[in-house]
């Protein structure tokens, strides 16, 4: 039973991967397609005709998904195998050194910076770029 | 019944998944950004959230810290003292503890972790590669953008070329929204490298743990920085430890100790840890665990953390949002504002007689900085007959004052700006009358009437300013009553395939400039422009209904002035 359940769980997350990777071979191909119609080729028509073919891919992802998870919520775990460095031992040497005095002066250069900052309206700069839209920081332009 | 019990306690979120839960929603809670497809804009945002949260995102409510260090290079001295005091105080108060329990993009990345498939473990190929987010963090947020402060154009290269945050949340994030689908014809080069840098980074977190916060991540690199001297935190405390390796065999992230650079204090390890060495900063003995505390102190602890994230959530439901989405549409005539110049006195750009382009820029804004020269070249080659009104619509007068003084000293440009005393007053809400929505640049273009002739969100180039002057232009050097009219009238009627108007479908008729407008109920839009060769296309396809055939335009045969889109219910 359980070496069953475990080819069938392989078989499941095998057959998950390769949809996930199908998934991001359309979604890359369908957006390549898009950029080759011109220099601003993205419209509400190319982007819709680009991904009708593969609309359905979201779901058999979803579901795939979903019967991972519950089976792995309802059947036995495998034991950890650890990781490849297994046996590499920490270094507790290394948290030794106190940091009173570094994180007491950086608090402090914090504090003053923060100071300085708002007391010379440091904040409308920030206000000025966060409040509107930032067209080439999402890729629109 | 034992098996649901099983499955209840495997689902159960940890206390650190509620706390990334929770302060996803916490820095994302203008829900109604996500329905009105805008941005919040009020005063929070000027508070960098402790995390990756694309300013850009519908939902956020603070700033980004790294857009914002970015940006700050070239903002002033002011911003880059407040921007780098407060990443130096979350340094120094949680270190890499942000990345762990509050930053969004972390819990993304977790929860795609969490999809059943085959993993791919840390190794050392995985820690050398840890290395290339500090390369990434000196040249994209540090040596390109302060280079490019030095000649005054602020260039986020980060968020430009890199940010999966910024395209999923900010990028994806509006135009996930019908009413920003105008947004798509911005959509370049760099969109589609972005788009698939994402896709690339969403399908890779799914088989290897958080791969953008290890290898990628410049936040990440810039707190982990500080994990050593950080006040919050997992430490090792070395009397008790046996060295047996359990820990760092057991964490996911590219550890090589306990609390070292990579650790994002996840606790993961104290489970593991056979002597307890390895305990939270600032807790001296092995302390009651949560579920041994007093039950009372932890539900007021649930129940104080929800009222403030349903405060919030109400807060900026309710707050009044400062930039309306109304605006004049194109064909109607510009409202009238009083904008005050640089050089002096005020203009109004509805005050009509010349060919007018508004230009709304700001000095953090680098694709305005790159068409400004554009605009200064075609007002100079149209002098007297276009005016150039740019319009600086970012808080601080001062600021475009000096970027005008040294780029444009001579520049026949007509320079506008908020006085210092009112900031954003009279430029803020023009720019929302006229359309605008949060996009920079933007650009409105004017008949001699004072009617709006076009409009375009986004950089425009000197030649498409060129053909949209010279075809308004050709328009107004011919009289319109005397002569043969170049002005001509040009109506789109939408119908279904009975013949049955269609109304309130946007729809454009396209040349050198485009024109939108709303189908009224008898299925029709009207247009009043400089003759020529048009096409019709209908810009948002109303709910239900689709084109009948691939043909997207709709040209107007020679001779006449209407065209009738037909199309499909998607019900038949």
């Amino acid at each position: 039973m359980n070496v069953t359940y475990r080819r069938f769980r392989s078989i499941l997350g095998w057959l998950t991967t390769g949809v996930y990777l199908a998934t991001g071979l359309c979604l890359t191909v369908a957006c390549l397609r898009i950029s080759r119609l011109g220099p601003h080729p993205f419209t509400p028509e190319t982007v819709r005709a680009a991904f009708r073919p593969i609309r359905f891919l979201p779901a058999l992802c979803l579901a795939l998904s979903a019967a991972g998870l519950i089976l792995d919520a309802f059947l036995p775990q495998a034991a950890p195998k650890g990781t490849r460095d297994a046996r590499r031992s920490p270094d507790p040497n290394g948290a030794q050194k106190s940091v009173r005095l570094p994180r007491l002066v950086l608090l402090g250069l914090a504090l003053v910076l923060l100071i300085l900052g708002v007391a010379g309206e440091g904040v409308a700069g920030v206000i000025a770029k966060a409040a509107n839209i930032c067209s080439e920081c999402v890729g629109l332009g | 019944m034992n098996s649901i019990k099983q499955f209840l306690a495997r689902i159960r979120p940890t206390k650190r998944r509620l706390a990334q839960l929770y302060f996803a929603l916490l820095f994302n809670a203008n829900l109604r950004g996500f329905a009105q497809g805008n941005i919040y804009r009020g005063q929070s945002k000027g508070l960098c959230v402790p995390g990756l949260n694309c300013y850009s995102c519908p939902g956020a409510v603070g700033a980004c810290p790294l857009g914002s260090l970015q940006g700050a290079f070239s903002a002033g001295r002011s911003t880059l003292f407040y921007v780098g005091g407060i990443l130096l105080l979350y340094g120094v108060l949680l270190g890499r503890t942000i990345c762990g329990w509050l930053c969004p993009f972390g819990l993304i990345q977790e929860l795609l972790h969490k999809l059943p498939t085959p993993k791919l473990k840390k190794s050392r190929v995985t820690r050398v590669l840890s290395l290339l987010k500090y390369i990434l963090l000196a040249v994209f947020v540090f040596l390109i953008p302060i280079a490019y402060a030095f000649r005054d154009v602020p260039l986020p290269a980060f968020c430009k070329y890199i940010c999966p945050a910024g395209t999923l949340e900010g990028g994806l994030g509006l135009l996930a929204n019908r009413v920003n689908e105008g947004y798509l014809s911005m959509l370049g080069p760099i969109f589609t490298w972005k788009f698939l840098l994402l896709v690339s980074i969403v399908l890779g977190s799914i088989f290897v743990f958080r791969l953008f916060c290890r290898f990628l991540c410049p936040l990440g690199a810039l707190l982990g920085l500080f994990n050593r001297v950080s006040v919050f935190g997992v430490k090792l405390e070395p009397a008790s430890c046996v060295s047996c390796g359990k820990c760092v065999a057991a964490c996911e992230m590219d550890i090589r100790t306990v609390g070292d650079r990579e650790c994002i204090s996840c606790g993961k390890c104290m489970a593991q840890c056979p002597t307890g060495a390895i305990r939270w900063k600032g807790v001296r003995k092995a302390g009651p665990s949560s579920d041994q505390r007093s039950p009372a102190l932890r539900l007021g602890i649930g129940l104080l953390a929800l009222a403030v994230l349903v405060g919030a959530v109400i807060y900026f439901r309710n707050k009044e949002d400062p930039s309306p989405a109304a605006g004049y549409e194109t064909g109607e005539r510009c409202p009238s504002a009083s904008l005050a110049l640089l050089s002096g006195g005020t203009v109004d750009p509805a005050a009509g007689g010349d060919v007018t382009l508004i230009n709304f820029w700001g000095t953090w804004c680098s694709p305005c900085m790159r068409e400004l020269p554009d605009f200064d070249r075609i007002a100079s080659e149209y002098a007297g007959r276009v005016r150039v009104i740019a319009v600086h619509t970012a808080l601080e007068a001062e600021n475009a004052q000096g970027y005008v003084a040294e780029h444009f000293p001579q520049s026949p440009i007509l320079f506008a700006v908020d006085s210092p005393g009112s900031p954003g007053a009279v430029t803020d809400a023009f720019y929302a009358a006229l359309g605008g929505r949060g996009v920079y640049p933007y650009t409105v273009v004017l008949d001699r009437d004072g009617r709006i002739a076009g409009k375009y969100y986004a950089a425009v180039d000197y030649d498409t300013l060129r053909r949209a002057v010279e075809a308004l232009l050709r328009g107004e050097e011919a009289d319109p009553i005397t002569t043969d009219a170049p002005l001509a009238h040009y109506r789109v009627r939408v119908t279904d395939e009975r013949g049955a108007p269609i109304p309130d479908v946007r729809v454009q008729i396209c040349a050198e400039v485009c024109l939108s407008a709303k189908t009224d109920a008898d299925g029709c839009a009207d247009f009043t422009a400089a003759a020529a060769d048009y096409h019709a296309a209908v810009t948002v396809m109303p709910e239900g209904y689709a084109l009948p055939t691939e043909q997207e335009e709709f040209p107007f045969e020679p001779g006449t002035q209407e065209v009738v889109i037909v199309l499909r219910s998607e019900a038949n």
